[in-house]
């Protein structure tokens, strides 16, 4: 991609002000990655009052500047430069070298230092290194905005996801309160009902939001010990049991006897809770869910296939994104906070390891893990 | 039109606001069609022409409630569209229908926060069938 890098050459020489446009004229700048291609775009003022002007007017990246400006103190100069916000990158030009002068105008903001007479190729050695400061500096603003940008999202999404099982109760509480349906409490079972549930989704979507960001900041104490791997699968497929079982879901498990496996036991539980729970939810009556863990030379490959519902490959490609939740008339009743899938990956990357899934609708979906051992 | 025949979709894929809404308005009288999102929505719009309709922001889609709004004008301009959501102010999203300019390309009559006392909702209704 070609960009452009502006440049505003200022001195009161003539003869300067030509030779800096002629060493740069066939000059750009690559950026490291060679990605990127940066062509100049010159522009030049003969006194610092005209300078000023064109300063504000192009917003410069890059400034060269001359010593010898007429009534004016460079040093003064440097440092009204250098308050300004987004100031650009100074390349002062020095015309007798002085080492006491030299540290005062790098103290006072110039970027670098270049001596007269100029020599092209010192020149652009110099424009270059000032270059990558720009670019440097142009990909962190780039990256703060844009962290800016999603954090807002992220919160206009907790807001709405928050808010709707609120309203829910509401709306609920509204009812009972004006007696909408009669005097007789019994009549209102359902509501209470309801609404309860509402409130335990709500309670299930903050866990859920403080595990997310607890392991995203890096905030959470891990523990890594040793233990059977088997063991806590086991537990969890058995905490599982009452909930198949209501949705007449058989549940089974091939795994070693024991598998000793050092990690933090509770993201191992998160991982396997999030795998079983799904797999029942998104299931069918009478339908199966068949986990199995095998223990390969350097890493384990833990499968989870359901025969539900599956998905679509737009649903698929959308699947772990945070607050996704796949909508449509088979899912719409399945409670859920759309941040497990999300915090299953993000704990599977924590051990560098990957997971993948197969699915069509109607067919059923296979979900594998591989976690690499130490 | 008599307020007590008047037939009101209501369209929201939250099944307990759906539900809500629709006990709300069939107390007071009107006939509702519920439907649970976009999709089911548009089926019912090929075979039905309700009197008012009452729809969710977001459901499929971040703008299902416009879209389908959209349909309804187009269908049939003069049926007042209510548009119904959790996503307002606090998100940076805020509609003000009493506005020319929104309401042109909104293409609806009024837009309601979630959690709405029911005689709000009443009111909003009648007055838009009045």
């Amino acid at each position: 991609m070609i960009s452009e890098l502006r440049v505003l050459i200022v001195d009161a020489d003539v003869e300067n002000r030509r030779q800096v446009k002629r060493s740069l004229r066939n000059f750009s700048h690559q950026s490291t990655d060679s990605e990127n291609h940066f062509q100049l775009e010159m522009d030049m003022a003969s006194t610092w009052n005209q300078g000023q002007r064109l300063l504000l007017k192009t917003a410069p990246d890059i400034l060269i500047l001359g010593d010898n400006l007429p009534n004016e103190d460079c040093l003064a100069i440097l440092k009204s430069i250098i308050e300004l916000p987004n100031h650009p990158g100074i390349i002062q030009m020095v015309t007798s070298p002085n080492t006491d002068q030299a540290i005062r105008l790098i103290r006072s903001g110039a970027s670098s230092l270049l001596f007269l007479p100029l020599v092209s190729v010192e020149l652009q050695q110099e424009v270059s290194k000032a270059a990558r400061q720009v670019i440097l500096q142009r990909q962190a603003r780039d990256h703060a905005a844009e962290k800016k940008q999603l954090r807002f999202q992220f919160l206009s999404v907790i807001a709405h996801e928050m808010k709707s099982p609120l309203a829910a109760v509401e709306g609920y509480l509204n009812m009972m309160e004006e007696q909408l349906v009669g005097k007789d409490i019994q009549n209102y079972q359902q509501m209470v009902k309801r609404s309860l549930g509402r409130i335990d989704g709500l309670k299930k979507m903050i866990t859920d939001l403080l595990d997310l960001t607890r392991i995203e900041s890096g905030q959470r104490n891990r523990q890594l010990t040793e233990f059977s791997l088997t063991q806590v699968v086991n537990e969890v497929v058995e905490n599982h049991i009452p909930m198949a079982q209501q949705n007449q879901i058989r549940i089974s498990l091939l795994a070693p006897e024991t598998l000793p496996f050092t990690a933090d036991r509770a993201e191992m539980e998160i991982i396997f809770n999030n795998l079983v729970s799904n797999a029942i939810k998104y299931n069918v009556p009478n339908g199966s869910v068949d986990l199995s863990i095998q223990r390969q030379p350097d890493q384990l490959l833990i499968s989870c296939r359901d025969s539900g519902i599956g998905m679509d490959e737009l649903e698929q490609k959308r699947l772990f994104g945070e607050f996704v939740r796949i909508k449509n008339a088979k899912t719409k009743n399945i409670p859920g906070s759309g941040l497990g899938l999300s915090i299953m990956r993000k704990i599977i990357e924590l051990y560098n390891g990957s997971i993948t899934l197969q699915s069509a609708p109607g067919s059923g979906t296979l979900f594998q893990i591989r976690l690499p051992l130490f | 039109m008599s307020q007590d025949k008047a037939t009101i979709l209501v369209v929201d894929d939250d099944i307990d606001i759906l539900e809500q809404t629709c006990t709300i308005l069939q107390g007071a009288g009107y006939k509702t069609i519920a439907a649970d999102g976009e999709a089911e929505a548009k089926e019912i719009l090929n075979n039905q022409r309700p009197d008012l309709a009452i729809l969710d922001l977001m459901m499929e889609h971040m703008d299902s409630g416009f879209i389908l709004s959209h349909l309804i004008k187009k269908m049939d301009p003069s049926i007042p569209v209510i548009i119904i959501s959790a996503v307002t102010s606090q998100t940076g999203l805020h509609f003000d229908i009493s506005g020319q300019g929104e309401r042109s390309w909104i293409k609806a009559d009024a837009f309601m926060a979630k959690g709405n006392r029911p005689e709000q909702l009443l009111g909003e209704v009648e007055r838009l069938l009045g």
